[in-house]
């Protein structure tokens, strides 16, 4: 009873508050920023090159007929199949790879930097790599890969890896603040031994930081165009973002096609994202927080 | 056969700071050892170097006589249950209580059996599908023993189990836990600071402060025969009450003298301080339970009495507590159910000298519970 009176007593205080208007339309602002782009690229996917006149209503209106020609075009002309494959084989084995190893980075310098120095500057130097723009590194890489005979999906993997892990490993070591040392005492007591105490006990209990982890790796291979175009250029494999290239030629870019195209490839990260939505919530605050 | 020996423990942390210092205990077969003391005197690190999760800095650890030092936790053959239960939170009660077993590689039918066994002694059956986070408070704890008895352990430790339940849980689980121990016959060592605990369960009582034991007894010599003031402060609530007094020599005994005070010793404590050394003039500490001073009302004996004034009355029910100020002390007493006082009322406390203690006010040992 007492309690009812109070949510309804709040809900009145609610009630009375006002409209913060400046807040409201900087989020209005924020909301079209990320739509209008998205309606955009729907739009156009949907319409005949005919209807893309330079007018205004040529640019944003609808299509006068909903036709899904332009994505059997694009999948035409992008082996839309063969490069998903690449893609998806590229980005699961990536996500996989990365689960794994960075956790048991992340599981071991979280728990000893703060015991011991040299685990401290292993992870300062690991953190560091955050710090150095691919552009610096990519004409090395690509002589390196071709003299390791790595110019191929695995190289590209391999790169990945490396090249994810700074941030990555700060945000596992950032949440092994959260697990609680205790349950590896019990579980060594319980007989087990830190190999089996890692995958039964803390593996699991990372599931938030996997999730996290997944969708900030998938969004980054998924649509990462310079790594493979320099890594793989001339052995014909490609990946989504790659092929994509071909809508743009010297002479012009065919919009239709490819905003076609990037719609086909937006819906597995996107259905990926929906998945994983739920946990990756609590991971980037645990993560972000207690780093 | 369980026996834990503990021969001259040391444990001394990177900075210096000496947590444990020469600790000597056998713990036998089968026994309930207790250690309790107040925060940071040792315990739960003295605890955690039988278990392995700390060095042992010198000394020798031996569990059924094998050298234990250098073993892994995993190897110790003993079970734990932490203070904050240490469930894991991923699995099921059944899956917590299955995982130890896992490890040892049992057949599943043995698994089976034993979580059934243990979720029958501590009524886990209808929760054995549940995570951790479905529990109270009471059932975490349950399922935390559940886990440390599957593995049938040659020792048991346990950190503290009680200290998160709330207080009428807590007396359950004592009840509890005394059960356990009369069925399962392990060896227990028990970590409390709670001196209800430590005395309502323990065969034997640790008493630790500062790193070091303090004195190692049955819970009523504990009681009775304190070997030192800090074991007498310790045990017992409210807390023994301590006076500093100065003796008198007579000719029927040793009168010892405070401002509103004069209380005659029997012929034993006479004889026991003399021998000690202590004559006319010196000081003592006396030191008295709140239970063994009563309100004198005929005040025909004032010799064995000191006056003062009632600063606070707890009516407990089945007892109550005065606190009276005497000069500058104040002296606890418990009262009978039955017996109210007002407070700021004059009050004569008079003293059960049979059972008072005196203290070497130098050495803080108990010279009456000393050898001559």
């Amino acid at each position: 009873m007492k309690a009812n009176t109070m949510s309804i007593k709040k809900g009145k205080r609610q009630g009375k508050e006002k409209t913060n208007w400046v807040l409201t339309i900087i989020l209005i602002l924020g909301t079209v920023t990320v739509f209008f782009p998205l309606y955009m690229a729907v739009v156009i996917a949907f319409k005949s090159p005919s209807e893309m006149t330079n007018s205004v209503e040529g640019a944003l209106g609808l299509p006068s007929s909903w036709s899904f020609a332009n994505f059997a075009e694009a999948m035409k002309v992008t082996d839309f199949w063969n490069s998903l494959g690449n893609s998806l084989l590229i980005t699961v084995t990536t996500i996989i790879l990365a689960i794994l190893v960075y956790s048991l980075a992340g599981y071991v310098l979280g728990r000893t930097m703060s015991k011991h120095k040299g685990f401290k500057w292993i992870y300062l130097y690991l953190i560091s790599g955050m710090f150095v723009p691919f552009a610096i590194l990519m004409m090395p890489l690509v002589k390196e890969t071709v003299a390791l005979h790595l110019g191929n999906q695995l190289g590209v993997i391999l790169l990945y890896i490396v090249f994810y892990m700074p941030m990555n490993v700060m945000l596992y070591a950032g949440y092994m603040k959260n697990v609680p040392v205790v349950l590896e005492e019990a579980s060594q007591v319980d007989g087990a031994s830190t190999w089996t105490t890692f995958w039964k006990v803390i593996f699991p209990m990372m599931k938030p930081m996997h999730a996290t982890v997944a969708v900030l790796t998938a969004l980054g291979t998924w649509n990462d165009v310079m790594t493979p175009l320099v890594i793989m250029s001339g052995t014909g494999i490609n990946t989504l973002p790659i092929a994509q290239l071909n809508f743009q030629t010297q002479f012009g870019t065919n919009y239709n096609l490819a905003f076609a195209s990037y719609i086909l490839s937006l819906i597995p990260i996107l259905v990926f994202y929906i998945i994983c939505q739920k946990q990756i919530i609590s991971g980037i605050a645990n993560g972000a927080v207690k780093g | 056969m369980s026996e834990v020996c503990l021969t001259h423990i040391n444990k001394t942390y990177p900075n210096g700071y000496e947590a444990v210092k020469d600790f000597n205990l056998d713990i036998k077969d089968e026994e309930f050892v207790i250690f309790v003391g107040p925060s940071g005197c040792g315990k739960s690190t003295t605890l955690r170097m039988i278990a392995g999760l700390e060095d042992i800095s010198d000394g020798e650890l031996t569990i059924d006589g094998k050298r234990m030092n250098e073993a892994e936790p995993k190897d110790r053959n003993i079970a734990m249950v932490f203070q904050n239960y240490a469930l894991y939170p991923h699995m099921t009660v059944r899956q917590n209580m299955e995982y130890p077993l896992k490890i040892a590689k049992l057949p599943k039918e043995e698994i089976n059996k034993r979580v059934t066994e243990a979720s029958n002694i501590l009524g886990l059956n209808m929760l054995l599908d549940r995570k951790p986070a479905a529990l109270s408070g009471g059932q975490r704890q349950r399922v935390a023993m559940g886990r440390a008895i599957v593995r049938n352990p040659k020792v048991l430790l346990m950190d503290e189990p009680l200290s998160n339940l709330d207080a009428k849980l807590r007396g359950q689980m004592r009840v509890e836990i005394t059960r356990l121990h009369k069925r399962l016959k392990s060896t227990i060592v028990y970590v409390t600071h709670d001196q209800t605990e430590a005395m309502t369960l323990g065969d034997r009582i640790v008493v630790m402060s500062d790193g070091e034991i303090q004195q190692i007894d049955t819970p009523e010599n504990l009681y009775s025969h304190p070997a030192n003031k800090f074991v007498a402060g310790f045990i017992g609530a409210p807390q023994m009450n301590f006076m500093d007094m100065s003796i008198e020599e007579t000719e029927n005994g040793i009168l010892l003298k405070k401002e509103g005070a004069r209380l005659a010793l029997n012929t034993e404590q006479s004889r026991k301080l003399k021998e000690r050394g202590f004559r006319q003039g010196s000081h003592i500490t006396l030191g008295v339970r709140p239970e063994n001073l009563s309100i004198d009302q005929s005040g025909s004996d004032q010799k064995n009495s000191l006056e003062g004034t009632i600063d606070v009355f707890e009516m407990l029910g089945a007892s109550s507590n005065i606190y009276v100020s005497c000069g500058d002390q104040q002296i606890a007493a418990i009262l009978p159910a039955g017996v109210f006082c007002k407070e700021g009322t004059p009050v004569r406390l008079q003293f059960d000298l049979d059972y008072v203690h005196l203290f070497d006010p130098d050495t803080d040992r108990n010279i009456m519970a000393d050898q001559a």
